[in-house]
């Protein structure tokens, strides 16, 4: 399974610094409140068009939405190891999917990109499944076997002032080096140590600090 | 049933990316349908995969919209194949008993099940076994002690009946015991009824004295 996603070094050479950065409350305050503002923003517009989908059909909402996850749900599945053609496929499954289930959105219990993400993810397992059952044949959605050409190409462009890299930013950077690695190469917390040569318990511990302030920055996101 | 003890947050974020082996996927799905406080948190990271995903930059070949159409009209005639259960942060009722549990989570019956006793009260089940990973239940009757032990591996221990103590911590039913190769304990049931736990364990336990060292190999522990 090709495994060469990860660019930390993109990650803000000094993240380790914002630790300092933050105040005796524990509450992050090393975010720039444009770059907040203008992600938050995004979000609010991916969902104000999934609504309008669910409410008129329309098929330009829907060519914005595709426009605007569309790419970059296929880079997420190159990046945990799928083929360009099954990405492709089933991107255009998930695409579908958005299109036909609109009407199951709940904007009051997700953002549009959460739902697109767990719709993706959901059949990111099953193709995992699938392939476990067929593991000494390759199904017409096999995730491995095949090294991808393209996940060295996908980076994290921060410069180009990519939220995420801001949210991302506002961690310290062995715990948003961990999340990366979860994320965006599908890898188990103790595949994490094991990779990162640090004792389970550490890798715990740096996820919990995490997840802290993970909720704090998807509070003031939203 | 509120859940004390939780698994921690590395493996619900490994249960919430489908990153788990299918015996840590069962613990993992059996506490998180009864726990609200780690629902929250399987919510919290898919909520945050939301943004890892917009952030990521978009692959340069991706298909056209206009081929969007094609499947349309396929969709119409087949069910579609994304499976529409979004969340994984699902409430169940299912495990609040320990039959439920069996019917639910191993689709199997209480009947069904196969003990194997160990002597001294205690028994175990064992239900699967893929590489190094097992997935087995213990049941002990009250007041039992449980040799100490410390592990190879990750393990973790869901109480599906009665309570045991480790130190100075009680562990109740719905509640995860999570121990890995930095733990050394002795669970020990409490007085009031026997105790059955769902446990998976990576690699073999370590266990501090000969006996049960040595008897170890033959119940496959």
């Amino acid at each position: 399974m090709a495994a060469k996603l990860l660019h930390i070094d993109n990650l803000s050479a000094d993240s380790k610094l914002k630790e300092g950065n933050e105040n005796s409350s524990g509450n992050i305050v090393a975010l720039t409140p444009s770059a907040l503002d203008a992600n938050s923003a995004a979000r609010a517009e991916e969902t104000a068009l999934l609504v309008s989908l669910k409410q008129h059909q329309d098929e330009q909402v829907f060519e914005a939405l595709y426009r605007r996850f569309a790419a970059k749900l296929k880079s997420y599945l190159i990046s945990l190891g799928s083929s360009a053609d099954t990405a492709e496929a089933v991107v255009q499954e998930v695409m579908v999917t958005v299109w036909t289930k609109a009407h199951l959105f709940n904007e009051e219990k997700a953002s549009a990109r959460t739902w697109i993400f767990t719709l993706i993810r959901n059949r990111y397992i099953d193709l995992k499944r699938a392939e476990a059952r067929q593991s000494n044949a390759y199904g017409q959605y096999a995730l491995s076997g095949i090294e991808t050409e393209t996940s060295s190409d996908i980076q994290f462009n921060h410069t180009a002032g990519q939220q995420i890299s801001v949210m991302l930013e506002a961690l310290p950077r062995e715990q948003a080096e961990i999340l990366l690695l979860a994320y965006v190469e599908g890898k188990s917390h103790r595949e994490i140590a094991e990779q990162l040569g640090v004792p389970i318990g550490t890798t715990k511990s740096r996820l919990r600090l995490a997840f802290q302030r993970l909720r704090k920055l998807m509070e003031t996101a939203q | 049933m509120t859940p004390n003890h939780h698994p921690s947050e590395a493996w619900l974020l490994d249960f919430a990316l489908g990153n788990l082996s299918p015996a840590f996927e069962t613990v993992l799905n059996a506490h998180v349908g009864t726990c609200e406080e780690c629902q929250n948190n399987v919510r919290l990271a898919e909520s945050f995969g939301g943004e890892i995903l917009a952030g990521l930059p978009g692959h340069s070949s991706t298909g056209d919209v206009k081929t969007i159409s094609a499947h349309l009209t396929l969709e119409k005639e087949q069910e579609n194949r994304v499976s529409m259960a979004t969340s994984r942060a699902i409430e169940t009722v299912a495990a609040e008993s320990f039959e439920h549990f069996v019917e639910t989570y191993l689709n199997s019956s209480i009947g069904a099940l196969r003990w194997r006793t160990l002597g001294r009260g205690l028994n175990i089940c064992r239900l699967s076994s893929d590489h190094d990973v097992r997935l087995w239940m213990l049941k002990a009757q009250a007041g039992t002690v449980l040799p100490d032990h410390s592990h190879s591996g990750s393990e973790l221990t869901m109480v599906l009946k009665g309570a045991y103590f480790c130190g100075s911590e009680i562990f109740r039913a719905g509640d995860i015991e999570d121990a890995d190769e930095s733990t050394i304990h002795r669970p020990v049931v409490t007085g009031q009824g026997e105790c059955i736990c769902l446990a998976v364990t990576e690699g073999n336990l370590k266990f501090q004295s000969w006996l049960p060292r040595l008897v170890q190999p033959l119940i496959g522990i």
